[in-house]
């Protein structure tokens, strides 16, 4: 097959197409017109329109009409000039619409109900006491329990006889000896001793009984005999825990609790109220940690519902207001209602929220009304839990509100009672519940002050003060200094005010003045200072007090402090005690940042410059090694103000700044860096490597300058550098560090990169990273001499993953054509690259350089013979391009072996030429044929040509028919009813010439037509 | 189930203008096998181990499309809809027509963008595909050298075909040296690639690389461990389907011309319904007709004349699995077909002179719950002890391949218990049946014998199922219902209880539909499965028939 004529053209579009039609000549005036289509650049369909091959006149009539076809398809040569495509108008931007205005109606305040300010106290001791001697079945209505029950709340001592008579009466249940034991521990005397002391002791008592009687015991007995119950209770515990409990460590008795908790529940809660009726300082702790942590659920809730009650009794404030606190900010575990006991499943509903809320309140409701000296003690216990944190929605705590707001305009009780609702403003009048109470406890209320951590109650806490100056006017310094270190304004005010009328400026108070310049009350602390001022000699003397000053929160005091040292002659000891204290206080400090230590570093820097240059290595590493970027910093001024060790620069202590996670301590040792001279850093190749493979972007980039100046220095640290950064190209690093060193490289050692050798080249192109794959690749084509390189390793490189190191190896190529052209059976491996672009750039380069006094058709067929269809179809072109008709039968024959129908299809032009006439070449073919016959349901061509070839080659000569009939014989089995159809007719007309031909026909005469009767 | 591979470097192919080198690389864990010789029929052994490939990496399991794409855009299209219809009349129409418009117009220009980036991708993922692709492989294939030919075996990833390429001595010009045994090949898509190249007019030697076991090669570079991890579905596929080869069969003999009229019927349509199976009717002296539903085209095969003794109609079932016979048409003399019946294996072993493929092919392409508890073809056949089981192995391990027969007259043991052991064996992967020379072979399918008691039933549902029916509780009935259906009833006796189990199989013989009023059936429905009376009832009835059939 001859190539005649070929027209190229492509439709472009967003997906280019192309469209070949090839004119050939297969044999003397038979020509085919062929054609390939599909997208531009990517292996085309083969096709054609000449099924067999026709007269040169009608091929050109087809190849004309489809090329005409084609233009008026849109289709275009690509080498004719091209109209430029009008630039796209760019759409514009879309008109802003104006939001539409958002309609909000003022919320409207729900309606505030004003409740009754206090309920007037009961008075009904008579009514209550003959309710009480009534006994069991009269007034249906007023239960003999509640009775009771409310005998022991108003301590109604006269009930006692009825009460110990309903204890000894056959006909009490528990229930109701545990309602009259709880009311005589209010309302009993030494006449209930015995009765209970029976009781404790029966065997038969259940232990919930037990538990109160010991209870009621403890306020009944003498305190000798209370200790001798104290002791016999602690007896009951397990031996080790019992000794524990008697000499402690408190720790060790927790611990020892905790570990009984894990293997035996029952008596561990057993334990626990036991450490709680012992209440000494051994087992106390571990009964408050379990009120503060225990989660309000099995199997802990049984327990601290027995505390609760018990602190109740016992009118503890401390477990009370703990408990009290917890069950507020606690969510329910679940609402299921009904679900009230601690044994069962899931204790904490909300139904038991809401009723321990409440009774909380209500118990103290009852001693305020009742006027109890409990109220405050108890009050206080429930208030100092509280803290600012809770205060986030104050409204929800309903006896922390009702305790301090009930008289409040600003905080209303919604309609169910279960949260109140805060008005925002402050609250600046007494409106706490019972303010009669709390006057009468003025002590409580500094316990509140000292320990609370909760504004709105030292806010109350001294709105109560404020109205008791004659307590106020009994405080001592040290109360006043307490008040003034709360880190609430309002409480340092008022401390504030009495510090101002205890001051003599005679003979001032330091630990005064210290707490006034410290306290969280600005006017306080102005005026703090001016006192200071007032004694600048004694306090320039005292660095403890200067250190305070230093280390205040408060940013006015540590700037006051700042003037203050540099606006004093400090003395040699006083100043270098403060350096050391300083620095100490610095160290101790933790990771987070403190806005302290830029004042520190100011007034150790400015005020203090003599004594920071003696600073020794030792503190100045531990400062940069100190976790808060701020101290690290810090450690690098102080080693920059440091005359002698500037100068030497420690290269562990650069480093270390250097490795510092923050930029601004890497900037400080930057620094340090940049004072290095250009020579003492060219000395330093191992310090560039760290530099340059540092984790941090920033210290990688400021590298290249002091590369530049280190080789500009000295000529041979390029070669030291150089060589330690290959280096590091080889090993697994993190990203982005290998794009960095192979910048370095190129950018500021480019002249060492061009001197390298040819084997260090090839060595990093066997890398396995990509960085130092691709810098080999760039340095092939400049450093590799183009005979240094073996063609089979040119053929590996051309088919690489990195660009860079194909389009190196195609330079590398180009000056090595000859050694190609002499090696091709080698060199066409080339073609056969997996990457397109290397295909594309070899297909030109075979064009080129290669022809057919090179590429035997061995070679030819052998580039067919490639599984890639674009290689394929090249090999095919190079075919037709230098066909040598001296070569046919060995093309054909070859190439009929080929399993891709593309190429079959092609073998097909070669049979008229080289086979036609040929029976030993025929016979050779019957593979072939039977391949491309059997091909289910493809190849309609091949199958058109291969027919009409072989019924040609058998009408013309009978070795041929005798050859071809045993394949026809085979194929006409077909189903496919053109293909058998044309079998058919060949066998007919073979069978026709030569009769002696066996074949699996049998003619069957058509059977003669009735002639029709006329009627 | 973890298969555990050890090689030397990898399977190469090394190809010259001139000549091509086939080089394997066995697994060296087992013990050594080698091969050499130089290939005399180059295009016919192409085509074979080009049709074992396709079987390597074949998967026709029912993948589903990805539509959430398109599913979420009709939910977004919805609201759109509804918004569109519920202010139709409204001024916010127009406005949602301005804004939908906006957006789509910005859309396209972000599609436009962004479009560079999206080909990159593609063309980024496309090329982690080619890279990988040997990963996409299941398990390489198994070669097995004896003293009178060379054999490939290989499963599809699909667990539903299997095909096995023998190539007698005859294929080789000369044979240099071997050792008989079974190993594992390292298997690439690349050496695929390359046998596309092999030619008749090159000279192709063949070679089991035997120089990786003369030296320690642990720690060598270019060692390679290699670690599958295979389903125990998988293998216990590959122990049905090579096991079915050794039960009674119908066969008959086709020309190249059926296979390949099959192969047109299908590739000229498409089914969109059931039933999807192929019904040989067979009748003595008559030529044999294939049926294809639903089409109900009937090919018949003229030079094809049954030669059994009674009528038979079989259907089977997973026919585009036959498409891998397409490139053994032009170069095979005939094929073989064996059934088992209807819904259980079937073999077409095709005969390139001296070579020969056989590819099996399961009752159905998928595996899954509808087809479970069809046939055991893993139950024992015969009751053989344990010492007579050894004697008839060792025996066959003397000579590596021998015929039932002549292996019973030369140890002195009844057939029946020779069969018996070999059909045994076969059942764990240590031996296997020839169907084109009828001869047992020793192939031992991995290093490490297979655990048989996990392997024989898919689950315990399955063995209870079986027990149930070999102790004869399960009576079950069967009845016509519409469309083609049959619904299966029955009663399982377990203990003191009874349980009413019922099912219905389709036109393809699947279970489409079950119930049960157990427990199991209770909780779960069909989620995980049938349960064990559904399974009983349904082998129960399989069970009274194949019996009828086979003994």
């Amino acid at each position: 097959m001859k190539l005649i004529k070929q027209v190229r053209l492509v439709l472009p579009g967003a997906v280019a197409k192309a469209h070949e039609v090839d004119l050939c000549e297969v044999g003397p005036d038979q020509y085919v017109v062929n054609y390939r289509y599909g997208k531009l650049g990517k292996a085309l369909q083969d096709g054609s329109l000449t099924a067999l091959p026709v007269r040169r006149d009608e091929a050109l009539r087809l190849f004309d009409a489809e090329i005409a076809k084609r233009y008026a398809k849109g289709y275009q040569d690509p080498n004719a000039p091209a109209v430029p495509a009008s630039p796209l108008a760019s759409p514009a931007a879309p008109p802003a619409t104006a939001a539409p205005a958002a309609t909000s109606s003022p919320r409207t305040p729900p309606t505030a109900s004003r409740r009754a300010s206090s309920r007037p106290p009961l008075d009904a001791r008579a009514r209550l006491l003959f309710r009480l001697r009534a006994g069991e079945n009269k007034y249906q209505e007023w239960p003999l329990d509640r009775a009771v029950w409310r005998a022991g709340e108003l301590a109604l001592s006269e009930a006692e006889p009825e009460l110990l008579q309903l204890l000894q009466a056959r006909k009490s249940d528990n229930l109701r000896k545990y309602s009259v034991i709880w009311a005589l521990a209010r309302c009993g005397s030494r006449a209930a001793v015995e009765p209970l002391v029976k009781l404790y002791e029966a065997a038969t008592t259940p232990t919930f009984l037990q538990r109160v009687a010991a209870e009621t015991l403890r306020y009944l007995l003498t305190d000798q005999e209370r200790a001798g119950l104290v002791k016999r209770e602690r007896e009951k515990l397990p031996p080790q825990l019992a000794q524990l409990a008697e000499t402690g460590p408190a720790r060790a008795f927790e611990k020892a609790l905790w570990a009984l908790f894990e293997t035996d529940k029952q008596s561990a809660t057993d334990a626990y109220w036991t450490a709680y009726f012992i209440a000494n300082e051994h087992t106390l702790p571990a009964v408050l940690r379990l009120c503060k942590e225990a989660p309000l659920e099995r199997p802990y809730f049984r327990i601290l519902r027995a505390l609760f009650k018990t602190a109740e009794l016992r009118r503890d404030g401390q477990v009370y207001g703990i408990l009290a606190h917890r069950f507020e900010r606690t969510s329910a575990k679940h609402d299921q209602r009904g679900q009230q006991s601690a044994t069962q499943a899931r204790p904490f509903s909300e139904r038991t929220r809401n009723y321990y809320r409440w009774r909380t309140w209500r118990f103290l409701r009852r001693l305020g009304d009742q006027s109890s000296p409990d109220f405050a003690k108890l009050a206080t216990g429930l208030l100092l839990p509280y803290t600012d944190e809770d205060m986030r929605r104050p409204g929800r705590f309903w006896s922390f509100c009702s305790l301090l707001y009930r008289d409040s305009a600003q905080h209303v009780p919604d309609a169910k009672q279960r949260y109140f609702v805060v008005k925002p403003g402050p609250v600046l009048n007494r409106s706490e519940a019972y303010p009669k109470l709390w006057d009468e406890a003025p002590r409580a209320l500094m316990h509140l002050l000292d320990a609370s951590r909760c504004e709105p109650v030292h806010e109350f806490a001294v709105r109560v003060l404020r109205d008791n100056p004659s307590f106020l006017a009994q405080l001592d310094i040290d109360a006043i200094v307490m008040l003034l270190n709360r880190p609430y304004a309002s409480t340092a005010a008022l401390g504030f005010e009495l510090a101002k009328a205890r001051h003599d400026p005679q003979s001032p108070n330091l630990e005064l003045l210290l707490a006034l310049a410290l306290c969280a009350y600005p006017p306080a602390r102005t005026e703090g200072f001016r006192y200071i001022e007032q004694c600048r000699q004694r306090v320039s003397a005292d660095s403890a007090f200067l250190l305070q000053l230093c280390l205040s929160a408060h940013a006015d005091t540590r700037r006051f402090a700042k003037d203050f040292v540099r606006g004093s002659t400090l003395s040699t000891d006083t100043a270098t005690a403060l350096v050391g204290r300083l620095i100490a206080g610095l160290l101790e400090l933790g990771e987070a940042p403190d806005p302290r230590v830029d004042d520190i570093s100011e007034i150790l820097l400015r005020g203090l410059t003599m004594q920071i240059g003696g600073l020794g290595a030792d503190v100045l590493r531990d400062l940069i090694g100190h976790p808060m970027p701020r101290v690290q910093e810090l450690g690098g001024d102080l080693l920059l103000a440091n005359r002698t060790l500037a100068r030497e620069l420690p290269s562990d202590l650069l480093m270390a700044l250097l490795r510092g996670k923050h930029a601004a301590v890497r900037a400080t040792g930057m620094r340090l860096l940049g004072n290095l001279g250009d020579s003492e850093l060219a000395n330093r190749p191992e310090l560039l490597l760290a530099l340059a493979t540092s984790e941090h972007t920033d210290l990688r980039e400021a590298t290249r300058p002091l590369v530049v100046r280190g080789t500009r220095a000295r000529s041979e640290l390029a070669v030291e550098l150089g060589f330690l950064l290959l280096d590091r190209l080889r090993f697994a690093a993190e990203e982005g560090l290998h794009s960095f060193v192979a910048d370095l490289l190129r950018q500021q050692l480019g002249d060492f990169l061009r001197s390298l050798p040819s084997g260090e080249v090839l060595r990093l192109l066997r890398s396995r990273f990509a960085h130092a794959q691709e810098l080999g690749g760039e340095l092939l084509r400049t450093n590799v001499p183009p005979d240094a390189i073996e063609i089979a390793d040119l053929v590996k490189l051309s088919d690489h993953e990195i660009l860079a190191v194909r389009e190196s190896c195609w330079a590398l190529c180009e000056k090595n054509v000859e050694r190609l052209r002499h090696a091709p059976d080698r060199a066409v491996r080339l073609l056969d690259a997996k990457w397109e672009d290397s295909r594309a750039w070899a297909f030109e380069f075979f064009r080129q350089h290669f022809d057919d006094s090179v590429l035997t058709p061995a070679l030819l067929v052998s580039i067919c013979d490639s599984i890639r269809p674009e290689v394929q179809q090249f090999g095919r072109e190079l075919v037709t391009r230098y066909f040598d008709p001296q070569y046919g039968p060995e093309y054909l024959l070859k190439l009929s072996e080929h399993p891709t129908e593309a190429l079959q299809l092609f073998a097909t032009n070669y049979l008229e030429r080289f086979a036609g006439g040929k029976p030993e070449q025929l016979t050779r073919l019957i593979p072939y044929f039977t391949a491309i016959l059997s091909r289910v349901n493809k190849g309609r061509l091949a199958k058109i040509r291969t027919l009409a070839f072989l019924e040609r080659e058998a009408l013309a000569s009978a070795a041929a028919a005798a050859i071809v009939a045993p394949l026809l014989t085979r194929q006409v089995l077909t189903i496919a009813i053109e293909n058998k159809a044309a079998l058919i007719e060949t066998m007919v007309r073979l069978h026709e010439k030569y009769p002696e031909i066996p074949l699996p026909l049998a003619v069957q005469p058509t059977p003669a037509r009735e002639v029709a009767r006329g009627v | 189930m973890e298969f555990k591979y050890g090689y030397k470097g990898s399977s190469s192919v090394e190809n010259q203008p001139d000549r091509t080198g086939l080089l394997f690389s066995p697994d060296l864990n087992r013990a050594p096998t080698f091969f050499r010789g130089e290939l005399a029929q180059g295009v016919a052994f192409r085509e074979a181990i080009s049709a074992l490939h396709d079987v390597v990496v074949s998967d026709l399991r029912y993948k589903p499309k990805d539509r959430s794409e398109y599913l979420a855009w009709v939910a977004q299209q919805e609201l759109l809809d509804f918004a569109d219809v519920s202010q139709k009349r409204s001024k916010t129409a127009a406005r949602i027509r301005e804004v939908s418009q906006e957006l789509d117009r910005l859309r396209d220009l972000s599609r436009e963008r962004l479009a560079p980036f999206y080909r990159a991708r593609q063309k980024y993922f496309d090329y982690l595909y080619r890279r990988d692709i040997n990963a996409w492989y299941v398990l390489d294939p198994v070669i097995t050298v004896h003293p009178d030919e060379v054999f490939f075996e290989c499963f599809s990833q699909d667990e539903s075909t299997y095909a096995r390429l023998g190539t007698s001595f005859e294929v080789y010009k000369q044979v240099q040296e071997f050792a008989c045994g079974t190993t594992n090949v390292d298997y690439s898509q690349q050496l695929y690639d390359e046998f596309q190249k092999v030619r008749s007019y090159k000279a192709t030697t063949f070679e089991v690389d035997p120089s990786g076991f003369a030296v320690n090669t642990q720690n060598e570079e270019s060692y390679k461990e290699v670690k599958i991890d295979l389903p125990d579905s998988w293998v216990r596929g590959f122990l049905q389907v090579s096991s079915a080869m050794s039960l009674p069969m119908l066969s008959f003999q086709l020309h190249p011309m059926d296979l390949h009229n099959f192969c047109f019927v299908l590739r000229r349509h498409r089914e969109t319904k059931g039933p999807r199976s192929m019904r040989y009717l067979l009748r003595p002296g008559q030529p044999v007709k294939v049926l294809f539903e639903p089409w109900n085209i009937e090919v018949v095969c003229r030079r094809s004349i049954y030669e059994g003794s009674e009528e038979a109609e079989v259907r089977v079932w997973g026919r585009r699995r036959l498409h891998v016979l397409e490139r053994l048409i032009p170069v095979a003399k005939s094929f073989t077909v064996h059934l088992l019946g209807t819904g259980l294996p079937s073999f077409y072993v095709a005969d390139l002179n001296s070579m020969s493929f056989t590819l099996g092919l399961s009752g159905w392409t998928a595996n899954d719950w509808s087809t479970a508890g069809n046939f055991d073809l893993m139950a024992p056949r015969a009751a053989v002890d344990e010492v007579t089981k050894r004697r008839v192995f060792e025996g066959l391990k003397e000579n590596w391949r021998e015929d039932p027969v002549a292996l019973s007259r030369r140890l002195g043991i009844d057939r029946k218990l020779v069969l018996g052991a070999l059909s045994a064996y076969t059942q764990a992967g240590r031996a296997i049946y020839d169907l084109n020379k009828g001869v047992y072979r020793v192939r031992e399918l991995s290093r490490e014998p297979l655990p048989m008691d996990r392997l024989r039933f898919s689950s315990e549902r399955e063995e209870k199922a079986s027990k149930w029916v070999e102790a004869g509780a399960v009576t079950s009935k069967a009845q016509a219902a519409p469309e083609g259906k049959t619904r299966l009833t029955g009663t399982v006796r377990d203990g003191r209880h009874s349980f009413e189990a019922s099912l219905v199989v389709d036109s393809d013989q699947r279970m489409i539909d079950a119930s049960c009023d157990c427990n199991f059936f209770k909780q779960n429905k069909l989620y995980k499965g049938p349960c064990e009376h559904i399974l009983a009832v349904r082998v129960g009835r399989d069970h009274k028939w194949s019996f009828n059939y086979f003994l």
